[in-house]
């Protein structure tokens, strides 16, 4: 077509890219869609399930017409997707080609596959329902995703943005709402799902107002993000999607200008390529300079239609009729009438006509019912429709507002929305060029006023504004019929899904007679339309087959995403919160296996566990435990506090002095444990497991907030690292680092000491966790990697090694140290587990769990936590059943391990409380063989722990 | 006993405190000073004209994890009356930070009787040690100052990019309107709880855990990367003003990389 002003193509430039192999040129600014069509390419795409050509329809990235994949991405609308250079277009869904696609045998073969087929048929015989799965799988979906992916450079950024206003829809009525709201001093995001700012202004002539009205916005400092489709809107938080960012905007003030959805018609042959919604006809033309067709018969029911037949002959395209659903011309018509262009009014289209595109269309009274008498055949080879108006509703339906059918327009509209939204234009029922532009500034001003921005001069333009509102003329509009019983064929509803009238009907007798039933069987409006062009028309259908209004039908309930959006986008740059204590990189550089354990990275071991855990024994070993919890607690009623938190007692502590702890909950059961050191009078340093560090600041904050006592807690976690040096030449290396006596009767187990180690500030704790001689070491977090390498470098002579986790957990178990959570569960408590020492029931204060405990006291559980030992080296596997004398299950395994040091295997379990003796056996049952078991009462090293105090 | 064990200490001569993002700042091509007991980084790549223009142009982090951060808590009159003794009067607002008149210290509420003071390594003992007399003459009035220095690591997002690129990780709404020069606000902060403190039209300081550091940086980086900007150090950040100044009060103990 020749150069047409508003037009988006540059005529001056080429791009290159290729359909199935074949070499396309195209001009910048095209879309592979318009690109194809004129090259000649009308069929896009196969339908889903009947395999059925499909041309373009909407030219606006709504219906399912023109899906391809490209350069290997699949789902892609071809109607919006802008060409690029090199670009790789491939259909999708019909092999060996679209041309001849060996699928297409499913639309002969229809009455195999009515709605919920999957339910009736390829059942029986169930033998054969392998192979029936292979065939259905292969044939359904829409593109394929290669299995192999290329190194790929796209990312996604998530953008948060807070704004005043946020407008969704770039027409003519959300600019104005956009620069009334931003003149007014708001910070306003304007987000609209085209390439261009404008809306139907840029195909209906108003390329020039959209430009100024663009430009406008930009001076009023609106952020405006084009071909950013809203997805959603999730109490307050709307997702927008745009290239590579989703931009998560929560504005105070929503306004929605998201437009309406042209409509199709349902008549047989209506999914034939040259079956057009008469706007994606105009863009074709209007943006694209694409000639959509030669002879053209619209069918309209509204002036939009008619609009669209002058604009076709005014292209110089034949328009042979135009049927006009309603019963008496408009205004606009007489223009055509004039030319001797044939207008039916009271007329619609009850066939379309034709093989691989469509040849003609049947034209037929709106009242004619099933008589053919009066059928008019036009040879055409384009037919535009419009079907009338559904407002894009969905975005503010999952914000709160309500619709109601509107039996005048023959449309679902906005009855009702919340406070902090508003709606305008076309969505709201103002779309035509005379309210659009009043709507959206009065939109802009409302949405100003309800954050408190404007004056008495805005608030006087606002009220004259919704005058000129009130006395507006909205023009005519018919309502279509559901559907105009007449010739056989297939009429479909959903485009997307291949679901027709018939089957509609079919699903309703089967008594699926709600919309939502419906949808769910039928699967209409599940598809890459979401709706878009079958809700209104399925709606109306129902209606018609079950006697109800349509207000009584309703519509289903709108989801997000409203728009096609990559999964990749929803997943996000992936935030992983990883902790990383201050000698982690030095654990790297050690060759250390790094693994989670809860959310810090720890090194499980240095490539030799057992040799690891031998070096705690023979010489001595390092380990990093800077992800212990700590806390501070302090203040006068410091031991106080901790002895009602603790079933034993923390206030007759000494300072400098240790105790191990185990804390309960109020059931009594074991939620961890750790140790309080008294630090000074007023002062305890409370350790916590790794896992249960913000559990137990929870904890001991919530019960602090409950009794008000003169405490104070200091969560030190992060703030002090800390390491443990054990081994029975541990004192000789910490000696060489530091002035601190550590003879053992200077420096005992379970002592505290204030010292400089390697000129660090330490508090040295005399615990073990190991078994054997040890020093936990906590110091400020920042001198992390120079006292690792400090304490490493001093026992260099006496063969000291790092050692991880996994020997730490041999060695733990050597003595039977609980791991809570791994050899305690819910039930737990300090009896079961071995622990009676823990409680103190005589105490004078009250604590937490006292209750309980006093309870489990007297009535011992029947289970007990024990050691065991196999002797035929199998290691069983932790979780493992313990049986009881029955043959029942009676208990599980909680750790176990091969220990080099002690040359068997050993572990702890859970057994009925009257095998928990020494010696007694016991029979575990691991993946399917029993096993024979010894219990072991005291730890398996040094049970005296004579190493430990030495 | 004491809780000196949490506390970094500048004036030790054998061991250099280090931030947790050092070995992610070396590997972006930092050099290093010691100043104050701390390695810092001072600059990158040797060439400041590249640091000063992501400040003035796109978007620089600076890592300011030596800060030196005090957890105090007391009765919020009391907490009130210490402030105003040790920081010439401030006063303490919810939401809103206060700096001292000579500009070295924060002192910023997070609740009513909890407040977290931010200040130079140098500036900071001089704090802590008026703080402790202040507290002494509260008498029986239990005051706590906990050193959390190396409790939390912090950046400073500099430019008119900060903003923009504190949006990628963090949904603090930190718009000049909402969030204006000294709001403090706590919140999550690349998934992690943090604070966000704007320091100046252009800046915003952001703390996390110690033990985040490293992934903090390496969040920061990876978006700033995408929007042009990069790692300053401090010599870049306090050349170009605004916030705590830079410890350009700190002797280079040490040109050497540290």
């Amino acid at each position: 077509m020749p150069p047409k002003p508003g037009e988006r193509i540059d005529r001056s430039t080429s791009v290159e890219f290729s359909f199935d192999g074949k070499k396309i040129t195209a001009h910048e600014g095209d879309t592979v869609g318009s690109a194809l069509y004129a090259a000649g390419q009308r069929t896009f795409s196969r339908s889903f399930k009947y395999h059925r050509r499909r041309g373009l329809m909407c030219c606006a990235g709504q219906c399912p017409n023109c899906l391809v994949a490209v350069d290997g991405a699949p789902g892609i609308r071809a109607c919006t997707e802008p060409v690029r250079e090199g670009a790789r277009v491939e259909h999708m869904n019909a092999r060996p080609s679209l041309g001849v696609d060996a699928m297409a045998i499913t639309d002969a073969a229809g009455p195999f596959t009515p709605p919920g087929f999957y339910y009736k048929t390829f059942i029986r015989p169930r033998r054969l329902w392998p192979a029936y799965e292979w065939v259905l799988r292969h044939a359904a979906g829409l593109g394929r995703l290669p299995r192999e992916q290329a190194e790929r450079t796209w990312r996604t950024e998530y953008r948060r943005r807070h704004a005043d206003v946020l407008v969704v829809g770039g027409g003519d009525a959300g600019l104005n709402a956009a620069i009334a709201a931003a003149e007014l001093g708001a910070d306003v995001v304007l987000a609209d799902e085209g390439a261009e700012l404008g809306g139907r202004l840029l195909w209906e002539g108003g390329h020039d107002h959209a430009r100024k009205l663009a430009d406008r916005a930009r001076a009023a400092r609106v952020e405006i993000l084009t071909s950013a489709p809203a997805l959603a809107h999730f109490d307050g938080l709307v997702p927008v999607w745009q290239g590579d960012t989703l931009h998560q905007i929560r504005a105070r003030h929503h306004v929605y200008a998201t437009g309406a959805i042209e409509q199709p018609l349902v008549f047989p042959g209506n999914d034939l390529p040259g079956v057009m919604l008469s706007g994606g006809a105009r863009r074709l033309l209007g943006r694209y300079g694409v000639r959509p067709g030669n002879r053209a018969v619209i069918v309209t029911a509204s002036d939009r239609g008619i609009r669209t037949a002058i604009a076709l002959r005014e292209a110089g395209i034949e328009v042979p009729a135009v049927a006009d659903l309603r019963a008496e011309p408009s205004r606009a018509c007489s223009r055509l009438l004039s030319q001797g262009v044939a207008v039916l009014n009271g007329w619609t289209v009850v066939a379309a006509r034709g093989r691989r595109e469509v040849r003609a269309a049947v034209l037929a009274p709106v009242a004619a019912g099933e008589s053919h008498g009066q059928d008019r055949e036009v040879e055409c080879d384009l037919v535009l429709v419009s079907g009338g108006d559904s407002p894009a509703s969905a975005l503010i339906t999952q914000a709160g507002g309500r619709t109601e059918y509107d039996s005048a327009r023959g449309y679902f509209r906005i009855a009702e929305v919340p406070p902090n939204v508003t709606v305008t234009g076309q969505v709201a029922g103002e779309g035509s060029f005379q309210t659009a532009q009043i709507s959206g500034e009065h939109a802009g001003l409302q949405a100003a006023h309800a954050l408190g921005l404007g004056d008495n001069r805005s608030r006087r333009r606002a009220q004259e504004l919704r005058s000129r509102l009130a006395a507006a003329d909205r023009g005519a509009e018919a309502v279509p019929p559901a559907e105009v019983p007449h010739a056989a064929g297939k009429a479909f509803a959903c485009l997307c899904e291949d679901v027709t009238a018939k089957d509609i009907h079919r699903g309703i007798k089967e008594g699926y007679d709600s919309i939502e039933l419906c949808k769910r069987f039928t699967t209409v409006t599940m598809g890459p339309c979401q709706g878009r062009m079958c809700q209104l028309p399925s709606v109306r259908l129902m209606a018609q087959d079950t006697g109800q209004s349509l207000e009584q039908v309703g519509t289903t309930t709108a989801r997000p995403p409203w728009s096609t959006v990559p999964i990749g986008a929803l997943a996000g740059r992936p935030f992983e919160p990883a902790k990383r204590s201050s000698i982690h990189g030095r654990h790297r550089e050690l060759g250390a296996t790094v693994r989670w354990a809860g959310d810090w990275r720890r090194p499980y071991d240095y490539g030799d566990p057992e040799g690891e855990a031998l070096a705690v024994h023979r010489s001595a070993g390092l380990i990093d435990v800077s992800t212990l919890g700590k806390l501070l607690v302090r203040g006068p009623e410091a031991g106080e506090f901790l002895d009602r938190l603790y079933p034993n007692r923390h206030s007759s502590l000494k300072p400098g002095r240790v105790r191990y702890g185990v804390l309960t909950s109020d059931a009594g059961r074991i939620m961890d444990d750790g140790t309080v050191t008294r630090v000074d009078e007023m002062s305890f340093y409370v350790t916590t497991t790794s896992s249960g560090a913000g559990a137990v600041e929870q904890w001991f904050s919530w019960w602090l907030a409950d009794w008000g006592m003169d405490v104070h807690l200091a969560d030190v976690t992060q703030a002090v690292s800390a390491v443990n040096l054990a081994g029975p030449r541990s004192r000789e290396i910490l000696t060489r680092l530091t002035d601190l006596d550590c003879s053992p009767e200077a420096f005992s187990y379970l002592d505290a000491r204030h010292a400089r180690v390697a000129g660090v500030p330490c508090l040295l704790l005399r615990i073990g966790f190991v078994g054997e001689l040890g020093y936990e070491i906590h110091f400020p977090a920042a001198y992390g990697e120079d006292l690792w390498d400090a304490i490493l470098e001093a026992g260099a002579g006496e063969d000291i090694r790092p050692f991880g986790l996994e020997p730490q957990r041999v060695l733990r178990l050597q003595k039977q140290h609980i791991i809570v959570g791994q050899d305690t569960d819910s039930e737990s408590t300090p009896f079961g587990a071995a622990m009676p020492w823990a409680v103190k029931l005589d105490k004078e204060q009250a604590f937490i769990g006292k209750w309980a405990l006093a309870h489990a006291a007297e009535h011992p559980a029947t289970t007990a936590l024990v050691g065991f030992t196999l002797d035929n080296g199998h290691v069983p596997t932790e979780g493992a059943v313990v049986l009881d004398t029955l043959g029942h299950a009676a208990g599980q395994v909680t750790s176990a391990r091969s220990s080099r040091q002690l040359e068997r295997v050993i572990g702890m379990a859970w057994v009925p409380a009257e095998l928990a003796r020494a010696g007694a056996p016991i029979t575990i049952l691991d993946e399917g063989s029993r096993r024979s078991a010894s219990v072991v009462t005291e730890p398996f090293h040094d049970p005296s722990g004579k190493l430990l105090r030495s | 006993m004491s809780l000196d064990f949490t506390v970094p200490v500048a004036s030790s001569e054998e061991r250099t405190a280090r931030s947790p993002m050092e070995r992610l700042a070396r590997a972006a091509g930092a050099s290093f000073e010691r100043r104050d007991g701390w390695n810092v980084a001072a600059g990158y790549g040797g060439d400041a004209s590249v640091e000063a223009a992501r400040i003035t142009d796109t978007v620089g982090f600076c890592d300011r994890s030596v800060l030196t951060k005090l957890d105090i808590q007391a009765r919020a009159e009391v907490l009130a009356d210490l402030v105003a003794r040790v920081a010439g009067g401030l006063e303490l607002k919810p939401g809103r930070a206060s700096r001292s008149p000579d500009g070295s210290t924060w002192w910023c509420p997070i609740t009513p009787t909890r407040l977290l003071v931010l200040s130079e390594p140098r500036s900071g003992w001089d704090v802590h040690t008026a703080l402790d007399g202040a507290a002494s003459a509260a008498g029986e009035e239990l005051v706590t100052i906990a050193d959390v220095s190396c409790g939390l690591a912090a950046l400073t997002l500099a430019g008119p990019g900060a903003g923009e690129l504190l949006s990628r990780f963090c949904a603090i709404d930190v718009r000049p309107g909402v969030t204006p020069v000294a709001a403090f606000r706590p919140g999550s902060v690349a998934r992690t709880p943090g604070y966000v403190l704007r320091e100046g039209a252009d800046r915003l300081l952001i703390l996390v855990g110690w033990a985040l550091g490293a992934y903090l940086w390496e969040v920061v980086a990876d978006a700033a990367g995408h929007l042009g900007g990069g790692p300053v150090g401090t010599d870049a950040l306090a050349a170009a003003g605004g916030g705590l100044s830079a410890t350009a009060a700190g002797v280079a103990e040490d040109s050497a990389d540290a």
